[in-house]
């Protein structure tokens, strides 16, 4: 259940503060313990935002990322990579 | 007994309580103060909300397509939502009157008990009452978890909510209350066309309203009372055409259902801007 965990993720990063301020610090240190693959661990600390939504990342939750810039992502730099990306099935 | 007073439909968008003053000059404002008059009309003593929640009273672990709050209390916005805290009543009588129904008929609502509610109640409510004094019966529908619920189910889903208004038994009515009909109001609330994250949004932004033809298309549906057309047309294919968000008009199936094939009394023009609607319907 890869989406879930990527959903959790995005979901804890706008409801836990502390959680949030870990991973604006050391995202890499942050999310050591939440057993994602390596692709995927790759994925969220790049801010690869277009892999993450194909994967299954519901998008409300994704662009929770931007508020505070998270995984290097700004709302510009958002918008710019999730263009074109394919619905998942 | 209790009695259908008014229906509404609006908006919910969260920025608005801190852009926007209640009784300020913008047109948000302005509309908002318009249906509001009409609801301080109808004299409501209970407000059924129905809305999507935005993973914040609810999250994936356990997400309800159909749930209702059956407590004394409520609080929110339990989503940072920039606006006043509010504490809630809830109507508990007939909030469990209609889960009761519901179930009757097919309806297998999840019950909540210990809540907090977000912004897509809590902004209608905001700009709608004077504190939220009111006692209200929050309703969740799943508008953005596909797949969504049919907008067939939504409808006779609002159909049986209805019957649970009409059918409100003397005996369970608040005591307080001294009137003849305990007299409720139904709010709807969300979007026709929003995409919130996804591939759909414009450059630079997080959010873009991908699809105005057909908010304009289900303004026109509800100005006219052609609500078997709308639920026929409004297949999850149609509304996730117009933005994942889109299925935020499932909220407002779920009213046209209480409410039932009437014209509304007042419906704000199309906004061709954000394809934002208000409506009112009133029976008083």
């Amino acid at each position: 259940m890869t989406a879930y965990l990527l959903n959790k993720l995005c979901h804890r990063v706008f409801h836990d503060v502390a959680f949030r301020d870990a991973v604006k610090r050391d995202p890499a240190a942050a999310i050591a313990d939440w057993p994602f693959t390596d692709e995927e661990r790759e994925a969220l600390l790049a801010g690869d935002v277009r892999k993450l939504y194909e994967w299954g990342a519901h998008p409300f939750l994704l662009a929770h990322t931007t508020r505070w810039g998270l995984f290097g992502l700004s709302p510009a730099l958002y918008a710019e990579r999730i263009q074109g990306a394919c619905d998942p099935q | 007994m209790a009695r259908l007073v008014a229906g509404i439909g609006v908006p919910h968008s969260p920025h608005y309580p801190a852009a926007i003053a209640k009784d300020g000059p913008e047109e948000t404002a302005r509309l908002f103060r318009a249906v509001k008059a009409h609801l301080d009309a109808a004299r409501a003593d209970a407000i059924v909300v129905i809305a999507n929640d935005h993973f914040n009273t609810f999250f994936l672990n356990n997400f309800p397509t159909f749930a209702i709050g059956v407590a004394d209390k409520s609080f929110g916005p339990n989503d940072q939502t920039k606006m006043p805290h509010y504490d809630l009543l809830i109507e508990t009588t007939l909030a469990n009157h209609i889960r009761n129904v519901a179930i009757g008929e097919g309806f297998d609502l999840s019950v909540v008990q210990e809540f907090g509610v977000d912004h897509a109640m809590l902004v209608p409510l905001h700009y709608l009452t004077d504190g939220i004094r009111v006692p209200v019966v929050p309703i969740w529908v799943n508008a953005f978890v596909k797949p969504l619920p049919t907008a067939k189910r939504c409808f006779a889903l609002g159909r049986a909510v209805r019957s649970a208004i009409d059918s409100l038994p003397q005996d369970t009515r608040q005591a307080q209350d001294t009137r003849q009909d305990l007299r409720v109001a139904v709010v709807g609330t969300g979007s026709f066309s929003l995409e919130i994250g996804g591939p759909k949004i414009e450059p630079g932004k997080r959010n873009a309203v991908p699809d105005l033809a057909w908010s304009r298309h289900v303004h026109r549906r509800m100005a006219e009372a052609r609500f078997d057309e709308l639920v026929e047309e409004a297949t999850p294919e149609r509304m996730w055409q117009a933005g994942n968000i889109g299925g935020e008009l499932l909220n407002w199936i779920v009213t046209l259902g209480v409410i039932g094939k009437d014209k509304p009394r007042y419906i704000a023009d199309h906004n061709d801007k954000d394809g934002h609607a208000y409506a009112v319907w009133r029976w008083d």
